[in-house]
């Protein structure tokens, strides 16, 4: 956000940090820790993990005889400091806020602010519990008004993985359902040839959402194999917290959700209020992400998108 | 009930859009003759608003509309993040690679150079096929481009082939085909879920009706 009047940008900045203190004691009365990711990294180890990150969109500079490059993401930063020296069973629940740099075109460097809490090294549905209640705590705090979204990326990898496609097929796939692009999807399928009773679930897969009833019941007139029967449990446990904690109505089930980014293998969510553009929390688990760094230790967590919260809730002239 | 936001084009491709709303009950506020942009039905809670046709996409990308009618041509041009839940069949052309008679596109060690309007969906269609080239950005009269040598081929849109036809272009490969699409933006979709399902039912079985 940019300002004219000195005392709009001041005000501005009060309710920024107004907003990620108030955030910041929700996080610590769960007992998450805080933590300052470093600010560098080397620029070699982070492509080499990031092979989707495309290259110009980070902040490099060269010291000495290294390039060098700006925290691009916290959550990379965070496992790959952290994951190494993890003791076997150990459960750590940490949270960070902090700034990320990304590159566009023409040198132009913008800073993102990013909150966000992990939950580290508990594999049990208990650690969804804690992270969905606390995400939905932090939406509840500023508005009634708010959808929390929850997917199961267990569900279509499941059933990717009784079809014989190849890596590029089942991306093209993924990004027809992530437009939502029914037509594009049938017409897609019409050239793949795959058995009906799975291609009947693709077709459908935009009417898998909605309550937990709605799901369960459309669901099991398809075709279903483990992976995807437990996809569908774990978001029976789910409803069924969400519904002690009476907010079931913010909650919309959706087994048809695909995330940017590749990493999150389970439980998946994201965080909408109405009077916003874009999500203002986004999350899931991601225990795959922690392998490339030495182990496999389970791992869930969110972020807030912190700039958007803020320009969602400030209002000009306000005195906070 | 909510209120709904509906971005359309403005000329033919809105003209088709209002049409197509008409035929499911809807958009009978609309007057295609009037000069004003924006029509409210209070009935059903909906207002249209009127847009040049590549701004559709950033009206709903930014939420400002929550649903918009626009071709898939400028939907591949933008690379916007909004849903495209459905095809509605009108607008049909084709997106295609057009040059003088006999002209080659594939070459191992030689810059194609291609003179188009549509810089993104061209460079993004040649990166895939692993053919290196040169945009040329024109505003309009691709097709004389060619002619003159200034470029190798072009990349256009094709409706009738008549334009080409008349400049002695041929069509020498198709690459996507473009039709008219309902757009929703992400946030609007969760929040208005139901209503917008509903009117994309009652348009899609419209359609069907229609191919009959």
């Amino acid at each position: 956000m940019e300002f004219i009047k000195i005392e709009d940008e001041i005000n501005y900045s009060k309710k920024r940090f107004q907003l990620s203190r108030e955030i910041e004691d929700l996080f610590i009365e769960k007992s998450f820790s805080p933590i300052n990711p470093t600010l560098f990294e080397d620029y070699e180890s982070f492509i080499s993990v990031n092979k989707r990150v495309k290259e110009e969109s980070v902040v490099k500079f060269i010291h000495g005889a290294k390039i060098l490059v700006l925290r691009p993401d916290i959550t990379m930063n965070i496992i790959k400091n952290i994951i190494p020296r993890l003791q076997d069973n150990a459960k750590l629940k940490i949270f960070y806020n902090a700034t990320i740099f990304k590159n566009f075109a023409n040198l132009n460097i913008k800073e993102v602010r990013q909150m966000g809490v992990e939950y580290l090294g508990e594999s049990s549905i208990n650690a969804e519990r804690e992270v969905i209640e606390l995400a939905l705590k932090v939406l509840k705090k500023y508005s009634d008004d708010f959808i929390l979204e929850i997917g199961n990326s267990k569900y279509l990898n499941g059933l990717f993985n009784e079809l014989k496609i190849s890596r590029e097929e089942k991306d093209k796939l993924k990004n027809l359902i992530y437009k939502k692009s029914k037509f594009e999807l049938i017409n897609y399928l019409k050239t793949l040839g795959l058995p009906e009773e799975k291609n009947e679930i693709l077709i459908n897969i935009f009417r898998l959402q909605g309550s937990i009833n709605e799901i369960t019941n459309l669901a099991t007139n398809y075709f279903m194999n483990e992976e995807m029967m437990q996809a569908i449990n774990e978001l029976i446990t789910i409803n069924d917290f969400c519904e002690k904690n009476g907010l079931l109505k913010n909650i919309h089930f959706d087994l048809s959700m695909i995330t940017e980014l590749d990493y999150y293998e389970g439980i998946i969510f994201k965080g909408f209020y109405p009077s916003s553009n874009s999500e203002i929390i986004s999350g899931g688990r991601y225990d795959a992400l922690t392998k490339i760094f030495g182990k496999k230790v389970p791992a869930i967590g969110f972020s807030v998108d912190l700039d958007e919260l803020v320009r969602t809730f400030y209002v000009r002239g306000e005195n906070s | 009930m909510n209120y709904l936001t509906i971005a359309l084009a403005k000329g033919r491709l809105g003209n088709e859009s209002i049409k197509a709303f008409q035929k499911i009950g809807l958009g009978n506020s609309i007057d295609p003759t009037s000069r004003k942009l924006i029509f409210s039905d209070k009935e059903n809670n909906i207002s249209y608003i009127f847009v040049k046709p590549s701004d559709v996409v950033t009206y709903v990308q930014n939420g400002v509309a929550d649903l918009g009618i626009v071709g898939k041509d400028i939907l591949l041009e933008s690379n916007a993040n909004v849903y495209e839940i459905l095809d509605l069949g009108f607008g049909k052309c084709k997106f295609s690679i057009a040059g003088i008679k006999n002209q080659g596109i594939y070459r191992k060690d030689e810059v194609l150079k291609v003179a188009t309007k549509y810089p993104e969906t061209t460079k993004q269609y040649f990166k895939e096929r692993q053919q290196k080239i040169e945009i040329i950005k024109l505003n309009g009269s691709v097709e004389l481009a060619p002619l003159v040598g200034l470029s190798d081929v072009i990349v256009d849109l094709v409706e009738t082939g008549n334009t080409l036809k008349a400049n002695g272009l041929q069509v020498i490969e198709d690459m996507f085909d473009i039709s008219a699409r309902l757009i929703v933006n992400r946030v609007s979709y969760r929040f208005k879920y139901d209503q917008i399902q509903n009117i994309a039912e009652k348009l899609e079985r419209s359609l069907m009706k229609s191919d009959d």
